[in-house]
């Protein structure tokens, strides 16, 4: 955000102005020794601007736990035609918002300093944690509550159950999380506060809106380090590919296992 | 020592920051006093500085209640759900363990986020508000009948984690204003 100040330039140094007269400040000056005007206060409107955006954000993350608390604990939605309405409605609302605020996302879809390596280092490194997330969460399933969880189960009775599994399971929530998410979510929390903090209440809120208060353990931090790739690659193309390897490894497994207990 | 004593003949300190500033300046350059104003000017001055100050101070307190209604929804939600285990554990059903886990992970985390709003208020009080959200929201839609209890209660964890989300973006601009 541009506090209007302007700069001298002279051959050897730079003088700050003041934003009130105009006339050069002294250097580390808070105000202005001629008319004493503040050089470090606020464009009027940002407090109102912070506050809209947070708005925003509420309101994406409310319309989000809406639909998936609808589907995900209403017994008549357990069906597929449900559960295919929810991902549409779920992938509409990612898009909406992507699209709403399409001046500040546009520029996360294009893929600048793309690097075959750097692909392959985090895809390596979603795939190796998504194996030892899996074990881990299936071992505390077992001791905990005695019981495991499949989500291929569901995709399991269908014709072309696999394919559906791995679409609605890792094509589907890698591509519309990451457009909510680290397209939409972060893009706003960047403008009301600073980088670290934004990717940490992405990351939070990634984690909770999964509603699983025993995944937390991995969601947190995973939604973290998406955040931070967000951040610091400035695409959303890498978390997308981090998101589809650990999805897809998750639900490999999981097709596996079911083949070899059958 | 020369150079000293010319250094002291061109700076003055400021009566209200008591900072060393260039004689020739009508404002202090650290905090905005008008140090040539007339008397009347500078009383505007201590007025202003006094309104922000007390306008910072009601921000703190907002996010000090914001904090610690934090902390009471933590220790409720942990207690209760404790409570609602150890009744069904020695009483006539068996406790249900997943229940108990997922309030007592869901009371610790409020309480985490109540003494990360000490230090980071605007992370933590956005996270709590949202989970509080999401929260009362899966409650609508798995038990619609007993989402108005303690409505009171819901409105008023809600109100005060709005207010205190206001009073951060009211205190960071204050504080600018102060140069603070």
């Amino acid at each position: 955000m541009s506090t209007g100040r302007d700069d001298l330039h002279t051959d050897e140094i730079v003088l700050s102005t003041c934003i009130g007269c105009g006339l050069p400040l002294t250097t580390g000056s808070k105000f202005c020794g001629h008319c004493g005007q503040g050089q470090n206060i606020e464009d009027p409107g940002q407090s109102e601007r912070k506050w809209q955006s947070v708005r925003q954000v509420f309101i994406f993350f409310i319309i989000c736990s809406i639909i998936c608390c609808v589907f995900s604990f209403v017994d008549y939605f357990q069906t597929l035609t449900w559960s295919i309405v929810a991902d549409g409605l779920f992938a509409s609302l990612s898009v909406t918002f992507f699209v709403l605020n399409w001046h500040r996302c546009r520029s996360l879809l294009l893929w600048p300093n793309f690097s075959w390596k750097r692909l392959l280092v985090y895809c390596s490194i979603a795939i190796a944690c998504s194996f030892l997330v899996g074990f881990m969460v299936d071992w505390l399933n077992k001791s905990l509550f005695s019981k495991t969880f499949s989500y291929y189960y569901f995709y399991s009775r269908y014709r072309y159950g696999k394919e559906m599994a791995i679409f609605f399971i890792a094509v589907m929530p890698a591509l519309f999380e990451e457009l909510g998410f680290r397209g939409f979510l972060v893009t706003k929390l960047l403008d009301i506060t600073e980088e670290k903090q934004a990717i940490l209440i992405s990351g939070f809120l990634f984690a909770i809106m999964h509603r699983s208060m025993l995944s937390l353990f991995w969601l947190i931090p995973f939604g973290i380090w998406l955040g931070y790739i967000r951040v610091k690659q400035n695409t959303i193309w890498y978390g997308l590919c981090i998101h589809f390897c650990f999805n897809f490894t998750a639900c490999v497994v999981e097709i596996l296992q079911s083949a070899h207990y059958r | 020592m020369e150079e000293t004593a010319a250094k002291v003949a061109t700076h003055i300190g400021c009566p209200i920051c008591r900072l060393e500033v260039d004689a020739d300046e009508a404002f202090c350059n650290h905090c905005g006093f008008p140090l040539k104003g007339t008397e009347q000017q500078q009383r505007v001055f201590w007025l202003k500085r006094d309104t922000k100050k007390k306008r910072l101070a009601e921000a703190d307190k907002k996010i000090r209640q914001a904090s610690n209604t934090l902390f009471v929804v933590g220790g409720i939600t942990f207690f209760f759900s404790l409570g609602i285990y150890l009744w069904g554990y020695y009483g006539s059903y068996n406790g249900d363990v997943s229940l108990f886990l997922s309030g007592a992970i869901l009371g610790l985390i409020f309480v985490a986020l109540g003494f990360w709003c000490k230090v980071k208020p605007l992370p933590a009080i956005l996270c709590g508000l949202s989970l509080y959200l999401l929260w009362q929201v899966i409650n609508l839609v798995v038990s619609p009948s007993t989402f108005l209890n303690a409505y009171v209660y819901k409105l008023f964890v809600i109100g005060f984690l709005i207010v205190g989300l206001r009073a951060v973006f009211e205190g960071e601009k204050v504080k600018k204003e102060l140069n603070a």
